[in-house]
């Protein structure tokens, strides 16, 4: 048997060239034929087998597939959401909001982690011995257990913590017990937010178009409208002990804190080896010749180091941000509401396993695979730009 | 972070002693500050937590000595050893289980030493296997908890993974078979694509879907096969790494003698992709090793899973972080040892080419 060789144009094309193809050749290609047909076949006969089997079990349940179970009430309690929900709702808005705790742990997750991996990445490359080695020491620590038991530990921690009773509470408003960290809350009237948000985008344009000179009274001045927009607008909801909880404020609960801790500082590890590599990749020269021409500091590294060094980090370091997303879905083991829990939950009310595992696989795909080829056309315009 | 605390180039290793040391500590005044500031937390950290885990801690004792201390319970970790280790294993039959390991664990410190490489380890693997399955066969598969669980998913994982990750590869670069490659391209982007967790979870509920109910295999089975079956995605990508390592002309001149595919894949390019490749395959060894923590999400419990479980003892009212911490040692332990072997073996191939 010889299956196909690869790198066609370089190796197995060349053996074959339509001019002077052998008798063997054609033998090859026939035998290529015939082995792709067989593997066809044998995963069409898989396919097909499953596809019996499964309508089968399915028609022992009195079941049937599609998406329509989406409308019905889902008749669960979500702990902690973005945006209303109640059991009434349907099975779909509670994908929906689950979704968006994905979203938003992730998200929160990956700043966090990049920042704070930067700041151990170029600490492990500080000429300093002690910041060198207490660095090398974190990431050592963190990447070499399990991220599901630094979570699991982390959300111990919280559980020692004292009970609602016995908060530990600074001013009379900010609470930490077991069932989290309630801080208050800034309360803005929907006309107050748009209109400050639309002081502040117009603020960044302006500041971004005038000179130097002009930033400063630009900046204050916009911050006194951007003051003026909400003045009136804006409440302070401060938490109080209410029975055995807290009531009103922001609540951190220890299940979110346990799994955002969780991604950030085992994140932070690998993203810190990422950009120690990236900067060690940029060339000695390189500093030189920006130390010749009189870079120092900040603007060395600003100018001439950083902007080569991410065309190193960025394809290795959008692959630790598709892990992280992925490995939010641990939060279902620290009991955080995001999307793998709701479509367990779904799928273990409803039955309906094969759909919701179609969403389930779409859902965590769609970053994965566009992260994917955003990095193919990165790395092409790499290529190109570095040959230009 | 200003850039005269950066290092910009890797320095040799010098001995850090008298001036040296005075002037990369206090040499500038950013690195005067970082130092002070390392320092102060360490000296206000490194105190507190020899308090907890050393000073003012229980080795031995009942829950209510390790409630009037303020330190940690060691004390839980001792009296609840053999439950992280074994988990609901019979306590009287426990042996089993512990023999099982240290024949598993005999069969990999010997795999690991280049001397043994022969065929005749294949057999004592075989061998080893199924004394070891026989060992554990004492109690029912619900009761396997532990360490054995944590090994059996890990090596299921690795030696399921390889070679099925080794088909992908080559199956991902052939040219002449497009279906083939388009198989194992959907495969591997697809399976590396969602969470482990989420494959657990299908594996588990879609395979009783699948086959007739006869052929249905228990849980444990369920997520062995779902580590292999992930662990081949992660792998083969890890050796495609290695693949593209290698100059074309390696394939054109082996084809040149005459070998067939299979001997050309068998005796030129594997030998020397595997070598090139062996440090993404340590990690993705060492991710399997962590990930093994997983089959918690099936109710199975691993090292991780049996901790968890003892800390939900009312008899002993702990949190559980000094036995996480324990799991956590017995990880980094093994993690550790793996990125130590993968190391050694890359310089002795460095130096045997």
């Amino acid at each position: 048997m010889q299956p196909g060789f690869s790198r066609g144009t370089r190796s197995s094309d060349r053996w074959c060239v339509a001019d002077f193809a052998p008798r063997w050749c054609t033998r090859r290609r026939l035998r290529a034929l015939f082995l792709q047909l067989a593997a066809v076949a044998g995963i069409v006969a898989i396919a097909a087998w499953i596809v019996e089997t499964t309508t089968g079990h399915l028609a022992e349940r009195n079941m049937s597939a599609g998406f329509g179970f989406l409308r019905q009430h889902a008749g669960f309690v979500i702990g902690e959401t973005l945006i209303r929900f109640d059991a009434q709702d349907s099975y779909l808005r509670a994908l929906v909001v689950c979704g968006l705790n994905t979203v938003f742990v992730s998200l929160l997750a990956c700043v966090a982690a990049t920042i704070l991996g930067a700041v151990i990445g170029l600490g492990r490359l500080a000429a300093n011995p002690v910041l060198q080695r207490l660095a090398s020491l974190y990431i050592l620590t963190f990447r070499n257990t399990p991220l599901l038991l630094q979570m699991i530990l982390w959300y111990a921690l919280l559980q020692s913590l004292p009970p609602v009773r016995q908060a530990i509470s600074v001013a009379g408003s900010v609470f930490l017990s077991q069932r989290g960290l309630r801080l208050p809350a800034l309360e803005v009237e929907p006309g107050g937010l748009v209109a400050a948000v639309g002081v502040i985008a117009v603020a960044i344009v302006v500041v971004s178009r005038v000179g130097l000179r002009w930033r400063l009274p630009v900046l204050i001045a916009s911050l006194l409208i951007g003051a003026a927009a909400l003045f009136g607008r804006v409440s302070v909801d401060i938490p109080a002990r209410r029975g055995f909880n807290f009531a009103g404020g922001l609540e951190i609960t220890p299940e979110f804190a346990a799994l955002f801790a969780g991604l950030t500082l085992y994140y932070a590890a690998y993203i810190a080896e990422i950009v120690r590599g990236g900067i060690l990749a940029v060339p000695q020269g390189q500093w030189d010749a920006a130390r010749a021409l009189g870079f120092t500091g900040g603007s060395l590294m600003r100018y001439v180091v950083v902007p080569q060094a991410l065309r190193v980090i960025t394809p290795p370091l959008t692959m630790e941000y598709v892990g992280l997303i992925k490995a939010s879905s641990l939060g279902i083991l620290v009991g955080y509401p995001e999307l793998f829990w709701s479509v367990t939950v779904m799928i273990g009310q409803t039955g309906h396993a094969i759909e919701g595992i179609a969403l389930l696989m779409v859902a965590y795909l769609v970053p994965s695979l566009s992260a994917a080829a955003a990095m193919n056309i990165f790395n092409r315009h790499l290529l190109r730009t570095s040959a230009a | 972070m200003t850039s005269h605390a950066l290092s910009s180039s890797p320095q040799p290793r010098q001995p850090l002693l008298g001036w040296r040391l005075v002037e990369l500590l206090f040499g500038t005044r950013g690195n005067t500050v970082l130092s002070l500031v390392g320092l102060a937390a360490i000296t206000v950290v490194a105190p507190s937590v020899l308090r907890w885990a050393v000073l003012d801690a229980v080795f031995v004792g009942t829950r209510d000595d390790c409630q009037a201390a303020a330190g940690a319970c060691w004390a839980f970790v001792g009296a609840k050893l053999s439950f992280f280790l074994f988990g609901f294993y019979p306590p009287d039959l426990r042996w089993r289980p512990a023999l099982a390991v240290l024949v598993i664990a005999t069969l990999i410190g010997a795999s690991l030493l280049p001397r043994f490489w022969r065929p005749a380890l294949l057999l004592a693997w075989l061998i080893g296997a199924v004394v070891a399955v026989v060992l554990m066969m004492g109690a029912p598969t619900n009761q396997w908890g532990g360490l054995p669980v944590s090994l059996m998913v890990t090596l299921v994982g690795v030696l399921g993974g390889v070679p099925l990750g080794v088909l992908l590869a080559l199956g991902r670069r052939t040219r002449e078979l497009p279906f083939v490659r388009l198989a194992c391209v959907v495969w591997i982007e697809v399976v590396r694509g969602v969470p482990l967790i989420s494959i657990l979870f299908i594996v588990n509920v879609m395979v009783p879907l699948f086959l007739p109910e006869m052929l249905t295999p228990e849980k444990l089975s369920r997520a062995l096969i779902a580590y292999a079956l992930a662990a081949s995605a992660y792998f083969a990508e890890a050796v495609r790494g290695g693949l593209q390592g290698l100059p074309a002309t390696q394939e054109d001149a082996a084809r040149a003698l005459g070998l067939s595919y299979w001997k050309v894949m068998r005796f030129v390019i594997l030998p020397q992709a595997l070598r090139i490749a062996i440090p993404p395959l340590a990690n993705t060894v060492i991710s399997f090793i962590q990930e093994s923590s997983l089959v918690m999400a099936l109710g199975l419990s691993a090292l991780l899973g049996t901790v968890q479980l003892a800390a939900r003892d009312p008899q002993w009212l702990v949190t559980g972080t000094e036995g996480y911490l324990f799991a956590g040692a017995i990880y980094f332990a093994l993690c550790t040892a793996t990125a130590a072997y993968a190391t050694w073996l890359e310089r002795r191939s460095v130096r045997s080419s």
